[in-house]
């Protein structure tokens, strides 16, 4: 469930109050303290580093899961506009493994890349594996 | 790839018309007149060594010497008439005479003629004893009859006279004509004076006149044949036997004369029965029968004849014969004036001629000049039949030139035939038996015959080729009409039956290899295939369509070793990734797969691992592979291919769950 800041404003002060109020106490007692769980909330510092090995043996095993990743851009595979773009970037993990992988960049998820940008990236390993960008920022 | 050059395939079915057009016979099946032709049109002609289509067969197209309307047979055989004819010019086979010294015997027919010297070369030499006995007699008649010119007495004719009733007996030879001598002198004797008063004489005579009849009467009665035979054995070669047995009523001297001596025995018995003639009759009945003797070449009796004229008519055989009717047949000119002593004297020439004629006969056998041998033989044959030396002629020389006439009446009927080759077989024979032969003529006629078949025949295979089947039939027509025993005939007809099988096996063996999809096969038979299914538009098409394919494959193959030699398997693998699309059971293609595998194991893993998530829809997964193949060949084209595809496919998807 997606929170919109433009529906807050269409409510009243009350209802965001209480809203929030059931945020807290969901964030508080759920069960979102998970690394990597599939809530878009957690912060960028707090997630996993996106395990590439684990990925290149069973990409299946890690979906839904969300992690954060240090990626170097490579080249645009393709891009449908309204859909957004596949770009190939270089994940490198700290066992020294460095792999070049397909992300998506959904449109609209933030500014262009270019060839040879590095990028600090959030990324949810969606249906059928794809690597999706949530965000990301240079570094 | 799709813009890879092929000039294999471009230079295949270029040439391939004119590589089928020689075998395009096979479209010429089905009528075959001449095996292999149908009226199917087919490939256009050759320019090239071919008849003009325009050109009728035989009008020197692609003929050669086949041209101007074939060959002239008739040359040849006016020919072989000449060359092979055994005659002397001094016979007239059409009329069945003997022309000598411009006076003509005749002899009824040319097979009469020709028998009766065949029968004389079948006749053995050794039977001549007997012969010689008989001329021996009439030698002996001769001169008894000069004795008796001489000395003037009686008694030395009756001994001649009764000499010729002996003379008689040896009918064979003699033929009756001592006994009708001997009954025409004894009508004589009756009329004269002195024998009609001394009755002692007159019985003599009686005596021997049935004496006379009697022989006539029991001539013949032990008449034997004998002949000549010449076999031929592998140890003993060639030889020469004598068989006698029965005389064939066609062969023996009574069965030819059998009439005559009707004739003669009813003679004698008119003159023996006749009312007394005068002197004058008596006289020209006399010069009628030497006449008669004369003409049947019984020269010796012309001359025993003329002695007892003249004793009988003295002082006459200078005055002209008045048996004007006997004599015109045998002298032409009828103005000339003809005594008996000039028959006598025509006798004896015609006795020397034949003495002369045998020994020229005998010289040009022992030169080897056999067909002049042969010739003058039969020259001297007619003339001198009846006189012995013609008969002491050698028993092998006999059996050799009969053997000579027999062949050369055989080579005629072969060219007749015109069966040149067994003819040239023949004619090698003459030529070893006789070195006079004259065998250039007719050898260069036949060498022409044979050229002008040849010819003939290679017009045919040319129109056959170029499907101009009723030229092709006319001139294998003319070809066979030439020289029906040409030997390439048959090779023709039989390369026609070849066309019929190749077409016929040819659909039935391409059904089975399209079927089982051995196109390598296929291919390596490609132009029989083209041949045997050119009347067939859907099997051609497939043919057309196999050897396009396996001619893109083979491209693949060189491309793929090129590869290999440059040390780039990844590329070599693609290569053949490539050609399994065109044919994934190509033999050639497996196996060079097979032994790329090993080193391109692990890109082949990861394309067929991006290859199945492709197909499972699982688009990320192969995507990822696809890459990873690109790694490890990043000038992999398939995998770049792959990329491209499953990349666009992806956005798609996710575009449909938005």
């Amino acid at each position: 469930m997606k929170i919109s800041i433009q529906s807050v404003h269409k409510y009243s002060i009350v209802k965001i109050l209480f809203i929030g109020i059931i945020l807290a106490i969901a964030v508080t007692f759920g069960g979102c303290g998970r690394n990597g769980d599939g809530g878009g909330s957690v912060p960028a510092g707090k997630l996993e580093v996106f395990p590439l090995a684990i990925y290149l043996q069973n990409p299946g095993g890690l979906q839904g899961n969300r992690y954060k990743t240090k990626a170097q851009i490579d080249r645009q595979l393709g891009w449908k506009p309204g859909v957004g773009r596949l770009i190939l970037v270089q994940v490198s993990s700290d066992a020294g493994l460095a792999r070049k992988v397909p992300f998506f960049f959904p449109d609209g998820v933030g500014p262009g890349v270019l060839p040879g940008q590095k990028f600090l990236m959030t990324v949810l390993v969606a249906e059928e594996n794809l690597v999706t960008v949530e965000n990301y920022e240079k570094y | 790839m799709k813009s890879i050059d092929r000039p294999i395939i471009s230079h295949l079915f270029q040439f391939l018309p004119l590589l089928l057009i020689p075998c395009f016979a096979s479209s010429l099946l089905g009528q075959a007149p001449i095996p292999g032709t149908t009226p199917a049109p087919a490939a256009k002609p050759a320019p090239a060594a071919a008849p003009q289509s325009g050109q009728p067969a035989g009008s020197g197209g692609g003929a050669g010497v086949y041209h101007n309307g074939g060959f002239e047979s008739n040359t040849l055989l006016k020919t072989s008439d000449k060359v092979f004819d055994p005659n002397s010019d001094s016979i007239d086979p059409e009329n069945g005479t003997f022309i000598w010294k411009g006076k003509g015997f005749t002899f009824g027919n040319d097979r009469l003629l020709g028998g009766r010297f065949d029968r004389y070369l079948q006749t053995p030499a050794s039977e001549i004893e007997s012969r010689n006995k008989y001329e021996a007699l009439l030698d002996k008649i001769l001169k008894n009859l000069s004795v008796y010119e001489q000395n003037g007495t009686w008694d030395g004719v009756i001994d001649a006279w009764d000499l010729l009733v002996q003379a008689g007996e040896y009918s064979e030879y003699d033929g009756g004509m001592s006994l009708i001598l001997g009954a025409l002198v004894y009508n004589t004797w009756r009329l004269r004076e002195g024998f009609r008063q001394n009755s002692d004489r007159q019985a003599i005579l009686r005596e021997r006149q049935k004496k006379l009849e009697f022989v006539l009467g029991n001539r013949y009665r032990h008449q034997k044949l004998s002949q000549i035979v010449r076999t031929e054995s592998a140890n003993a070669g060639t030889r020469t036997v004598t068989t006698e047995g029965a005389v064939p009523q066609n062969l023996s001297e009574a069965g030819l004369k059998v009439k005559e001596y009707g004739e003669v025995q009813a003679r004698i018995a008119a003159l023996n029965t006749q009312k007394a003639l005068t002197g004058k009759e008596a006289q020209i009945q006399f010069q009628a029968q030497l006449a008669r003797f004369l003409v049947d070449r019984r020269f010796k009796h012309v001359l025993l004849g003329a002695n007892f004229y003249r004793l009988l008519f003295k002082g006459t055989s200078q005055q002209v014969i008045e048996a004007k009717q006997e004599i015109a047949s045998f002298f032409p000119d009828s103005k000339m004036t003809i005594t008996v002593d000039q028959l006598a004297f025509l006798a004896r020439e015609a006795i020397n001629e034949v003495e002369t004629g045998m020994r020229a006969a005998d010289n040009s056998f022992r030169l080897g000049n056999r067909v002049t041998a042969l010739k003058r033989l039969q020259e001297t044959f007619f003339l001198g039949e009846h006189i012995s030396a013609l008969h002491s002629f050698d028993d092998d020389k006999r059996a050799t030139l009969f053997q000579l006439k027999r062949d050369m009446k055989e080579a005629r009927d072969l060219i007749i035939d015109k069966s040149y080759g067994d003819a040239e077989d023949l004619i090698l024979d003459l030529k070893a038996t006789a070195k006079d032969f004259e065998s250039r003529r007719i050898e260069a006629g036949i060498r022409k015959a044979k050229n002008a078949s040849d010819s003939a025949l290679l017009a045919a295979m040319q129109y056959r080729n170029l499907n101009q089947q009723d030229k092709a039939e006319q001139a294998f027509r003319e070809a066979a009409s030439i020289w029906p025993d040409n030997p390439k005939l048959k090779e023709f007809q039989f390369q026609g039956t070849q066309l019929v099988d190749k077409y016929v096996q040819g659909k039935k063996l391409f059904d089975q290899l399209y079927k089982r999809k051995h196109y390598r096969e296929i291919q390596s038979q490609a132009l029989e295939f083209g041949v045997a299914l050119s009347e067939d538009p859907d099997r051609s098409a497939k043919l057309k369509k196999v050897v396009n394919q396996m001619a893109e494959l083979d491209i693949y193959l060189t491309q793929a070793d090129a590869a290999v030699n440059i040390n780039n398997p990844y590329a070599a693998w693609e290569i053949l990734l490539k050609a399994e699309e065109v044919d994934p059971d190509d033999i050639q293609l497996n196996r060079k797969k097979a032994r790329l595998a090993a080193q391109v194991a692990p890109f082949v893993a990861e394309l067929q691992k991006a290859s199945q998530h492709e197909t499972s829809g699982q688009l990320p997964s192969s995507l990822l592979y696809f890459l990873t193949a690109q790694e490890i060949y990043p000038a992999s084209s398939i995998s770049n291919d792959g990329i491209q595809r499953v990349s666009a496919a992806l956005l798609e998807k996710l575009a449909s769950r938005q």
